[in-house]
Protein backbone atom coordinates (compact mmCIF):
# COMPACT_ATOMS: atom_id res chain seq x y z
CA UNK A 1 0.00 0.00 0.00
CA UNK A 2 2.86 2.20 1.25
CA UNK A 3 4.27 1.39 -2.80
CA UNK A 4 1.33 2.33 -4.23
CA UNK A 5 0.69 5.44 -2.41
CA UNK A 6 4.18 6.49 -3.03
CA UNK A 7 3.96 6.14 -6.63
CA UNK A 8 0.42 7.37 -7.20
CA UNK A 9 -1.11 4.35 -8.56
CA UNK A 10 -4.66 3.06 -8.04
CA UNK A 11 -5.53 0.75 -5.86
CA UNK A 12 -8.85 -0.52 -6.32
CA UNK A 13 -10.10 -3.53 -3.91
CA UNK A 14 -11.90 -6.02 -6.27
CA UNK A 15 -16.06 -7.20 -5.42
CA UNK A 16 -17.34 -10.47 -5.66
CA UNK A 17 -17.24 -12.00 -9.06
CA UNK A 18 -15.78 -9.17 -10.82
CA UNK A 19 -14.09 -9.85 -13.88
CA UNK A 20 -10.58 -8.35 -13.68
CA UNK A 21 -9.84 -8.86 -16.77
CA UNK A 22 -12.50 -6.16 -17.82
CA UNK A 23 -11.30 -3.70 -15.52
CA UNK A 24 -7.72 -4.32 -16.77
CA UNK A 25 -8.51 -4.00 -20.41
CA UNK A 26 -10.55 -0.18 -19.12
CA UNK A 27 -7.17 0.69 -17.85
CA UNK A 28 -4.97 -0.21 -20.60
CA UNK A 29 -7.11 2.16 -22.84
CA UNK A 30 -6.03 5.10 -20.60
CA UNK A 31 -2.64 3.82 -20.50
CA UNK A 32 0.26 6.10 -21.95
CA UNK A 33 4.40 5.26 -22.39
CA UNK A 34 6.10 1.82 -22.72
CA UNK A 35 5.67 0.05 -19.55
CA UNK A 36 4.51 0.37 -16.20
CA UNK A 37 1.99 0.11 -13.46
CA UNK A 38 -1.55 0.06 -14.40
CA UNK A 39 -3.11 -0.45 -10.49
CA UNK A 40 -2.88 -2.81 -7.98
CA UNK A 41 -5.74 -5.12 -6.98
CA UNK A 42 -6.47 -6.71 -3.63
CA UNK A 43 -9.03 -10.11 -3.44
CA UNK A 44 -9.42 -11.85 -0.85
CA UNK A 45 -8.91 -15.41 -1.97
CA UNK A 46 -8.38 -18.96 -0.52
CA UNK A 47 -4.28 -20.11 -0.26
CA UNK A 48 -2.48 -22.76 0.93
CA UNK A 49 -0.35 -21.50 3.98
CA UNK A 50 2.08 -22.33 6.52
CA UNK A 51 1.03 -21.84 10.17
CA UNK A 52 1.97 -22.24 13.38
CA UNK A 53 0.36 -24.29 16.09
CA UNK A 54 1.08 -25.26 20.30
CA UNK A 55 2.45 -28.70 20.37
CA UNK A 56 2.78 -30.16 23.88
CA UNK A 57 5.62 -32.08 25.07
CA UNK A 58 5.64 -33.92 28.04
CA UNK A 59 8.88 -33.84 29.23
CA UNK A 60 9.61 -30.23 27.87
CA UNK A 61 6.34 -28.43 27.83
CA UNK A 62 4.70 -26.86 25.12
CA UNK A 63 6.71 -25.79 21.98
CA UNK A 64 5.45 -24.31 18.38
CA UNK A 65 5.09 -26.33 14.91
CA UNK A 66 4.75 -25.75 11.85
CA UNK A 67 1.45 -26.58 9.57
CA UNK A 68 0.33 -26.66 6.42
CA UNK A 69 -3.16 -25.59 5.76
CA UNK A 70 -5.63 -23.19 3.88
CA UNK A 71 -6.87 -19.93 4.84
CA UNK A 72 -8.32 -17.01 3.03
CA UNK A 73 -6.03 -14.41 2.65
CA UNK A 74 -5.41 -10.95 1.19
CA UNK A 75 -3.94 -11.14 -2.31
CA UNK A 76 -2.16 -7.78 -4.36
CA UNK A 77 -2.60 -8.04 -8.27
CA UNK A 78 -0.14 -6.24 -9.29
CA UNK A 79 -1.17 -5.14 -13.03
CA UNK A 80 1.91 -4.42 -15.36
CA UNK A 81 2.47 -3.31 -18.84
CA UNK A 82 6.23 -4.24 -19.80
CA UNK A 83 8.07 -3.07 -23.17
CA UNK A 84 8.53 -7.23 -24.48
CA UNK A 85 5.66 -8.97 -22.82
CA UNK A 86 2.95 -6.11 -22.91
CA UNK A 87 0.39 -6.55 -20.18
CA UNK A 88 0.98 -9.28 -17.72
CA UNK A 89 0.15 -9.31 -13.78
CA UNK A 90 2.09 -10.12 -10.39
CA UNK A 91 -0.36 -11.57 -7.60
CA UNK A 92 1.44 -11.70 -4.20
CA UNK A 93 0.36 -13.46 -1.16
CA UNK A 94 0.34 -11.72 2.11
CA UNK A 95 0.33 -14.70 4.20
CA UNK A 96 3.79 -16.66 4.76
CA UNK A 97 5.55 -18.21 2.39
CA UNK A 98 4.50 -15.30 0.60
CA UNK A 99 3.82 -17.26 -2.82
CA UNK A 100 3.80 -15.25 -6.10
CA UNK A 101 2.09 -16.18 -9.23
CA UNK A 102 3.15 -14.26 -12.49
CA UNK A 103 0.69 -14.72 -15.30
CA UNK A 104 1.90 -14.04 -18.85
CA UNK A 105 0.58 -13.84 -22.36
CA UNK A 106 2.78 -15.58 -25.05
CA UNK A 107 0.62 -13.85 -28.02
CA UNK A 108 0.81 -10.00 -25.88
CA UNK A 109 4.34 -11.10 -26.32
CA UNK A 110 4.88 -11.39 -29.59
CA UNK A 111 2.19 -8.87 -30.63
CA UNK A 112 5.11 -6.67 -28.92
CA UNK A 113 8.05 -8.57 -30.44
CA UNK A 114 6.74 -7.82 -34.40
CA UNK A 115 5.85 -4.74 -33.54
CA UNK A 116 9.36 -3.72 -31.91
CA UNK A 117 10.51 -5.38 -35.83
CA UNK A 118 8.00 -3.26 -37.92
CA UNK A 119 6.36 -6.47 -38.97
CA UNK A 120 2.90 -5.63 -40.07
CA UNK A 121 0.10 -8.23 -38.24
CA UNK A 122 -3.79 -8.42 -37.35
CA UNK A 123 -3.87 -8.44 -33.83
CA UNK A 124 -7.00 -10.35 -32.61
CA UNK A 125 -8.08 -10.13 -28.68
CA UNK A 126 -5.76 -13.12 -27.75
CA UNK A 127 -4.35 -14.19 -31.15
CA UNK A 128 -2.90 -12.97 -34.17
CA UNK A 129 -4.93 -13.62 -37.49
CA UNK A 130 -2.50 -12.75 -40.17
CA UNK A 131 0.84 -11.35 -40.15
CA UNK A 132 3.50 -9.84 -43.54
CA UNK A 133 6.08 -12.34 -42.68
CA UNK A 134 4.87 -15.71 -40.72
CA UNK A 135 8.84 -16.78 -40.98
CA UNK A 136 9.38 -14.27 -38.62
CA UNK A 137 6.55 -14.84 -36.45
CA UNK A 138 7.57 -17.82 -36.01
CA UNK A 139 10.88 -17.37 -34.98
CA UNK A 140 9.56 -14.55 -32.28
CA UNK A 141 7.36 -17.18 -30.86
CA UNK A 142 10.03 -19.97 -30.60
CA UNK A 143 12.20 -17.42 -29.12
CA UNK A 144 9.90 -16.87 -25.96
CA UNK A 145 11.78 -18.96 -23.10
CA UNK A 146 12.68 -20.02 -19.57
CA UNK A 147 15.68 -17.01 -19.48
CA UNK A 148 13.86 -14.37 -20.86
CA UNK A 149 10.65 -15.21 -18.38
CA UNK A 150 13.31 -15.43 -15.36
CA UNK A 151 14.39 -12.24 -16.54
CA UNK A 152 11.17 -10.19 -16.80
CA UNK A 153 9.91 -11.60 -12.74
CA UNK A 154 13.82 -10.32 -11.86
CA UNK A 155 13.55 -7.00 -13.36
CA UNK A 156 9.78 -6.51 -11.69
CA UNK A 157 10.84 -7.89 -8.16
CA UNK A 158 13.67 -5.09 -8.51
CA UNK A 159 10.81 -2.21 -8.98
CA UNK A 160 8.28 -3.64 -7.07
CA UNK A 161 7.83 -4.05 -3.48
CA UNK A 162 9.88 -7.75 -2.86
CA UNK A 163 7.99 -10.20 -1.08
CA UNK A 164 11.40 -10.81 1.34
CA UNK A 165 13.14 -7.86 3.08
CA UNK A 166 16.91 -7.35 2.58
CA UNK A 167 17.27 -9.27 5.88
CA UNK A 168 15.56 -12.46 4.81
CA UNK A 169 17.41 -12.13 1.62
CA UNK A 170 21.10 -11.80 3.36
CA UNK A 171 20.42 -15.02 4.97
CA UNK A 172 20.34 -16.44 1.93
CA UNK A 173 16.36 -16.65 1.31
CA UNK A 174 15.92 -17.24 -2.61
CA UNK A 175 12.75 -17.56 -4.65
CA UNK A 176 12.64 -19.56 -7.72
CA UNK A 177 10.04 -19.89 -10.45
CA UNK A 178 7.88 -23.25 -11.14
CA UNK A 179 5.13 -23.76 -13.62
CA UNK A 180 1.95 -23.73 -12.45
CA UNK A 181 -0.19 -23.70 -15.43
CA UNK A 182 0.78 -23.42 -18.95
CA UNK A 183 -1.92 -23.54 -21.74
CA UNK A 184 -1.09 -23.42 -25.66
CA UNK A 185 -3.92 -22.39 -27.77
CA UNK A 186 -4.69 -23.56 -31.18
CA UNK A 187 -6.57 -20.42 -32.68
CA UNK A 188 -8.43 -21.01 -35.41
CA UNK A 189 -10.18 -18.02 -37.45
CA UNK A 190 -13.04 -18.60 -39.94
CA UNK A 191 -13.60 -16.52 -42.70
CA UNK A 192 -17.28 -16.85 -42.75
CA UNK A 193 -19.09 -17.68 -39.73
CA UNK A 194 -21.05 -20.73 -41.47
CA UNK A 195 -17.78 -22.40 -41.58
CA UNK A 196 -17.03 -21.53 -38.22
CA UNK A 197 -20.26 -23.10 -36.95
CA UNK A 198 -19.80 -26.40 -39.48
CA UNK A 199 -16.14 -26.87 -38.33
CA UNK A 200 -17.40 -26.99 -34.56
CA UNK A 201 -20.61 -28.89 -35.11
CA UNK A 202 -18.31 -31.51 -36.47
CA UNK A 203 -15.49 -31.03 -34.20
CA UNK A 204 -17.99 -31.82 -31.20
CA UNK A 205 -19.49 -34.90 -33.15
CA UNK A 206 -16.05 -36.07 -33.60
CA UNK A 207 -15.51 -35.50 -29.84
CA UNK A 208 -18.12 -37.56 -28.57
CA UNK A 209 -16.27 -40.56 -29.94
CA UNK A 210 -13.25 -39.54 -27.39
CA UNK A 211 -15.26 -41.13 -24.64
CA UNK A 212 -13.54 -44.53 -25.07
CA UNK A 213 -9.84 -44.47 -23.60
CA UNK A 214 -8.25 -46.23 -26.75
CA UNK A 215 -9.25 -42.50 -28.34
CA UNK A 216 -7.79 -41.06 -25.39
CA UNK A 217 -4.39 -42.77 -25.96
CA UNK A 218 -3.93 -41.30 -29.35
CA UNK A 219 -4.04 -37.67 -28.74
CA UNK A 220 -1.81 -38.04 -25.23
CA UNK A 221 0.33 -41.54 -25.93
CA UNK A 222 -0.23 -42.74 -22.75
CA UNK A 223 -1.47 -45.92 -21.78
CA UNK A 224 -4.54 -45.51 -19.75
CA UNK A 225 -5.91 -48.70 -17.43
CA UNK A 226 -8.24 -48.92 -14.26
CA UNK A 227 -4.65 -48.37 -12.51
CA UNK A 228 -3.87 -44.83 -14.27
CA UNK A 229 -4.28 -42.57 -11.11
CA UNK A 230 -6.87 -39.44 -11.57
CA UNK A 231 -9.47 -39.40 -13.76
CA UNK A 232 -9.53 -39.20 -17.89
CA UNK A 233 -12.92 -38.37 -19.41
CA UNK A 234 -14.10 -36.84 -22.00
CA UNK A 235 -16.97 -34.08 -21.58
CA UNK A 236 -19.76 -32.03 -23.27
CA UNK A 237 -20.69 -29.16 -21.57
CA UNK A 238 -23.41 -27.28 -22.56
CA UNK A 239 -22.94 -23.50 -21.49
CA UNK A 240 -26.18 -21.73 -22.75
CA UNK A 241 -26.46 -22.66 -26.31
CA UNK A 242 -22.82 -23.06 -27.10
CA UNK A 243 -21.75 -26.31 -26.63
CA UNK A 244 -17.99 -27.54 -25.88
CA UNK A 245 -16.12 -30.17 -25.48
CA UNK A 246 -13.92 -30.61 -22.93
CA UNK A 247 -10.95 -33.35 -23.04
CA UNK A 248 -9.16 -34.55 -19.47
CA UNK A 249 -6.61 -36.19 -18.70
CA UNK A 250 -4.96 -36.30 -15.20
CA UNK A 251 -5.04 -32.09 -14.28
CA UNK A 252 -4.41 -31.14 -17.49
CA UNK A 253 -7.30 -30.46 -20.43
CA UNK A 254 -8.35 -30.04 -23.51
CA UNK A 255 -11.27 -27.95 -24.23
CA UNK A 256 -12.81 -26.07 -27.17
CA UNK A 257 -14.78 -23.21 -27.13
CA UNK A 258 -15.92 -20.34 -29.86
CA UNK A 259 -15.74 -17.29 -29.42
CA UNK A 260 -17.34 -14.29 -31.33
CA UNK A 261 -15.71 -11.94 -33.30
CA UNK A 262 -17.48 -9.03 -32.54
CA UNK A 263 -20.44 -7.60 -30.44
CA UNK A 264 -23.25 -9.21 -33.01
CA UNK A 265 -22.45 -12.52 -32.75
CA UNK A 266 -21.83 -12.43 -28.67
CA UNK A 267 -25.43 -12.28 -28.52
CA UNK A 268 -26.23 -15.77 -30.27
CA UNK A 269 -25.54 -15.36 -33.88
CA UNK A 270 -23.04 -18.25 -35.38
CA UNK A 271 -19.39 -17.69 -34.36
CA UNK A 272 -16.70 -17.36 -36.60
CA UNK A 273 -13.69 -18.31 -34.37
CA UNK A 274 -12.61 -20.98 -32.19
CA UNK A 275 -9.92 -21.32 -30.02
CA UNK B 1 -4.22 -26.53 -20.52
CA UNK B 2 -1.58 -28.11 -18.66
CA UNK B 3 -2.21 -28.20 -14.48
CA UNK B 4 0.35 -30.08 -13.78
CA UNK B 5 3.66 -30.62 -15.54
CA UNK B 6 4.29 -34.04 -13.65
CA UNK B 7 0.92 -35.83 -15.82
CA UNK B 8 4.04 -35.61 -18.36
CA UNK B 9 6.74 -36.63 -16.16
CA UNK B 10 8.25 -32.96 -16.76
CA UNK B 11 9.36 -31.00 -13.86
CA UNK B 12 7.75 -28.13 -12.59
CA UNK B 13 11.19 -26.06 -12.92
CA UNK B 14 11.45 -23.42 -15.73
CA UNK B 15 14.12 -24.83 -17.16
CA UNK B 16 11.26 -27.70 -18.53
CA UNK B 17 9.85 -24.60 -20.38
CA UNK B 18 11.21 -26.23 -23.58
CA UNK B 19 10.04 -29.83 -23.03
CA UNK B 20 6.65 -28.89 -21.92
CA UNK B 21 6.23 -26.86 -25.03
CA UNK B 22 6.99 -29.32 -27.35
CA UNK B 23 4.73 -31.58 -25.43
CA UNK B 24 2.05 -28.82 -25.72
CA UNK B 25 2.57 -28.04 -29.36
CA UNK B 26 2.69 -31.89 -30.38
CA UNK B 27 -0.85 -32.19 -28.70
CA UNK B 28 -2.50 -29.29 -30.80
CA UNK B 29 -0.76 -30.67 -34.09
CA UNK B 30 -1.96 -33.98 -33.84
CA UNK B 31 -5.52 -32.52 -32.82
CA UNK B 32 -5.48 -30.39 -35.67
CA UNK B 33 -3.80 -33.12 -38.12
CA UNK B 34 -7.34 -35.47 -36.38
CA UNK B 35 -9.68 -31.98 -36.91
CA UNK B 36 -8.42 -31.96 -40.53
CA UNK B 37 -8.74 -35.56 -41.42
CA UNK B 38 -13.05 -35.28 -39.94
CA UNK B 39 -13.40 -31.98 -41.98
CA UNK B 40 -11.67 -32.14 -44.75
CA UNK B 41 -14.30 -32.66 -47.11
CA UNK B 42 -12.01 -31.88 -49.82
CA UNK B 43 -11.64 -36.03 -51.17
CA UNK B 44 -11.91 -35.41 -54.54
CA UNK B 45 -14.49 -36.05 -57.13
CA UNK B 46 -11.84 -38.10 -58.78
CA UNK B 47 -10.89 -40.28 -56.42
CA UNK B 48 -14.45 -41.05 -55.37
CA UNK B 49 -15.61 -41.54 -58.78
CA UNK B 50 -12.30 -44.21 -59.04
CA UNK B 51 -13.81 -46.45 -56.60
CA UNK B 52 -17.36 -46.71 -58.59
CA UNK B 53 -16.23 -47.61 -61.93
CA UNK B 54 -14.57 -50.28 -63.18
CA UNK B 55 -11.32 -49.95 -64.42
CA UNK B 56 -7.97 -51.55 -66.23
CA UNK B 57 -4.89 -51.57 -64.26
CA UNK B 58 -2.54 -53.60 -66.31
CA UNK B 59 -4.85 -54.73 -68.83
CA UNK B 60 -7.01 -56.81 -65.82
CA UNK B 61 -10.70 -55.59 -65.03
CA UNK B 62 -10.94 -54.18 -61.56
CA UNK B 63 -14.60 -53.92 -60.76
CA UNK B 64 -16.23 -50.96 -59.39
CA UNK B 65 -16.85 -50.47 -55.52
CA UNK B 66 -19.94 -48.57 -55.46
CA UNK B 67 -20.98 -46.47 -52.10
CA UNK B 68 -23.72 -47.77 -50.68
CA UNK B 69 -23.49 -51.73 -51.94
CA UNK B 70 -24.14 -53.94 -48.95
CA UNK B 71 -21.34 -56.25 -50.05
CA UNK B 72 -19.16 -52.61 -50.12
CA UNK B 73 -19.76 -51.29 -47.54
CA UNK B 74 -18.82 -54.60 -45.28
CA UNK B 75 -16.14 -55.36 -46.96
CA UNK B 76 -14.40 -51.92 -45.68
CA UNK B 77 -15.83 -52.24 -42.64
CA UNK B 78 -14.49 -55.15 -42.62
CA UNK B 79 -11.02 -54.59 -43.84
CA UNK B 80 -10.31 -51.64 -40.99
CA UNK B 81 -9.99 -54.49 -38.48
CA UNK B 82 -6.71 -55.69 -40.19
CA UNK B 83 -4.75 -52.44 -40.56
CA UNK B 84 -2.21 -52.97 -37.86
CA UNK B 85 -1.95 -56.55 -38.57
CA UNK B 86 2.32 -56.37 -39.80
CA UNK B 87 1.81 -60.09 -40.96
CA UNK B 88 -1.30 -59.08 -43.02
CA UNK B 89 -4.62 -61.78 -43.42
CA UNK B 90 -5.76 -64.27 -45.29
CA UNK B 91 -9.05 -64.97 -47.72
CA UNK B 92 -10.52 -67.13 -44.72
CA UNK B 93 -9.76 -64.58 -42.21
CA UNK B 94 -11.44 -61.73 -44.10
CA UNK B 95 -14.24 -64.48 -45.06
CA UNK B 96 -15.28 -64.74 -41.34
CA UNK B 97 -15.68 -60.83 -40.54
CA UNK B 98 -17.84 -59.81 -43.95
CA UNK B 99 -20.00 -62.93 -43.74
CA UNK B 100 -22.07 -61.93 -40.30
CA UNK B 101 -21.91 -58.54 -41.53
CA UNK B 102 -23.18 -59.40 -45.10
CA UNK B 103 -25.77 -61.71 -43.11
CA UNK B 104 -24.33 -64.98 -44.26
CA UNK B 105 -22.83 -67.92 -42.28
CA UNK B 106 -19.01 -68.57 -43.03
CA UNK B 107 -20.27 -71.32 -44.98
CA UNK B 108 -22.55 -69.64 -47.14
CA UNK B 109 -19.90 -66.98 -47.74
CA UNK B 110 -17.97 -68.80 -50.84
CA UNK B 111 -14.12 -68.62 -51.06
CA UNK B 112 -14.17 -67.34 -54.48
CA UNK B 113 -16.42 -64.45 -53.95
CA UNK B 114 -13.80 -63.49 -51.15
CA UNK B 115 -11.43 -63.99 -54.11
CA UNK B 116 -13.06 -61.43 -56.35
CA UNK B 117 -13.52 -58.99 -53.53
CA UNK B 118 -9.41 -59.36 -52.48
CA UNK B 119 -8.48 -59.43 -56.47
CA UNK B 120 -10.64 -55.39 -56.69
CA UNK B 121 -9.07 -54.48 -53.44
CA UNK B 122 -5.37 -55.29 -54.46
CA UNK B 123 -5.62 -54.21 -58.36
CA UNK B 124 -6.83 -50.77 -56.61
CA UNK B 125 -3.81 -50.56 -54.66
CA UNK B 126 -6.12 -50.74 -51.28
CA UNK B 127 -4.06 -53.99 -50.02
CA UNK B 128 -1.27 -55.68 -51.71
CA UNK B 129 0.30 -59.21 -51.74
CA UNK B 130 2.97 -59.99 -49.51
CA UNK B 131 6.04 -62.45 -50.04
CA UNK B 132 4.75 -66.06 -48.54
CA UNK B 133 6.49 -66.73 -45.02
CA UNK B 134 7.12 -69.90 -44.46
CA UNK B 135 5.18 -69.96 -40.92
CA UNK B 136 2.46 -68.80 -42.32
CA UNK B 137 0.19 -70.89 -44.86
CA UNK B 138 -1.32 -69.69 -47.66
CA UNK B 139 -1.06 -66.39 -49.55
CA UNK B 140 -1.75 -63.62 -46.75
CA UNK B 141 -2.38 -59.83 -48.14
CA UNK B 142 -0.93 -57.26 -46.48
CA UNK B 143 -1.69 -53.40 -46.72
CA UNK B 144 0.82 -51.09 -48.65
CA UNK B 145 1.99 -48.28 -45.94
CA UNK B 146 -0.09 -50.26 -42.63
CA UNK B 147 -3.54 -48.34 -44.38
CA UNK B 148 -6.27 -49.73 -45.86
CA UNK B 149 -7.64 -46.67 -47.41
CA UNK B 150 -6.51 -43.07 -47.67
CA UNK B 151 -7.21 -41.78 -44.62
CA UNK B 152 -9.56 -38.83 -45.73
CA UNK B 153 -11.55 -41.21 -47.87
CA UNK B 154 -12.16 -44.00 -45.48
CA UNK B 155 -14.20 -42.16 -42.47
CA UNK B 156 -16.14 -40.42 -45.62
CA UNK B 157 -17.19 -43.64 -47.56
CA UNK B 158 -17.94 -45.79 -44.16
CA UNK B 159 -19.29 -42.82 -42.08
CA UNK B 160 -21.27 -41.12 -44.83
CA UNK B 161 -23.54 -44.45 -45.15
CA UNK B 162 -23.82 -45.46 -42.13
CA UNK B 163 -24.65 -41.43 -40.78
CA UNK B 164 -26.81 -40.06 -43.48
CA UNK B 165 -27.98 -43.34 -44.91
CA UNK B 166 -28.95 -45.65 -42.57
CA UNK B 167 -30.73 -43.38 -39.74
CA UNK B 168 -33.36 -42.45 -42.29
CA UNK B 169 -36.94 -43.73 -41.70
CA UNK B 170 -38.45 -46.18 -43.72
CA UNK B 171 -40.90 -45.49 -47.18
CA UNK B 172 -43.44 -46.60 -45.11
CA UNK B 173 -42.74 -44.26 -42.59
CA UNK B 174 -42.00 -41.28 -44.51
CA UNK B 175 -44.79 -41.33 -46.40
CA UNK B 176 -47.33 -41.20 -43.73
CA UNK B 177 -48.99 -38.22 -42.20
CA UNK B 178 -47.14 -35.94 -40.32
CA UNK B 179 -47.88 -36.00 -36.85
CA UNK B 180 -48.92 -32.29 -36.94
CA UNK B 181 -51.34 -33.16 -39.86
CA UNK B 182 -53.04 -35.68 -37.76
CA UNK B 183 -53.46 -33.73 -34.61
CA UNK B 184 -55.48 -31.29 -37.01
CA UNK B 185 -57.60 -33.31 -38.49
CA UNK B 186 -58.77 -35.32 -35.63
CA UNK B 187 -58.97 -34.16 -32.46
CA UNK B 188 -57.40 -35.81 -29.46
CA UNK B 189 -59.65 -39.00 -27.41
CA UNK B 190 -58.84 -37.24 -24.70
CA UNK B 191 -60.22 -33.52 -25.98
CA UNK B 192 -63.94 -33.90 -24.57
CA UNK B 193 -62.73 -36.58 -21.66
CA UNK B 194 -63.82 -35.44 -18.01
CA UNK B 195 -60.57 -35.76 -15.75
CA UNK B 196 -60.80 -39.19 -13.47
CA UNK B 197 -59.48 -38.57 -9.89
CA UNK B 198 -56.87 -40.81 -8.58
CA UNK B 199 -59.33 -42.33 -6.54
CA UNK B 200 -61.39 -43.66 -9.61
CA UNK B 201 -58.55 -45.47 -11.13
CA UNK B 202 -57.47 -47.15 -7.85
CA UNK B 203 -59.78 -50.55 -7.19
Amino acid sequence: MRFAADHDIDVVRFERHERKDDRTRACLRNFEGDEGVLYVGVAQEKARVVRTERRNDPLRGPYPWLVSSTAMVNHYYVYLVDDDFGPLFIKFCSHFPYNAKLCINGHEHLKRQLAKHGAAFEALDNGIASCADPDLMRQLADGLDATKIDALLRKWLQRLPHPFTSADRAAGIRCDISMLQAEFALTQVFDRPVQGRVFFEEAMRENLDLGRPDHVQLIFDRRVTKRTPTRHRTRVITDGVIPSPHVDCRHSRIRSRRVASDATTRKGAPCARRR
Amino acid sequence: MINDTCDFDVGRRLKNLEALKAIGLAANRRLLGVQRISHDCRIGIERFDDLHASRLVDGQRASSLRFGDPRVQSLFAALVAFRLLPQGFANRDLRERVAPLTGLSVDDCHRNRTTHDLRRLRLRGLVRRIPPHPSLPGHRQGHPNRLVLPPRLRPRHETNHGRRLRPAPPASLATRPSTRRLRQRSPSPLAGAKPRSLNATCP
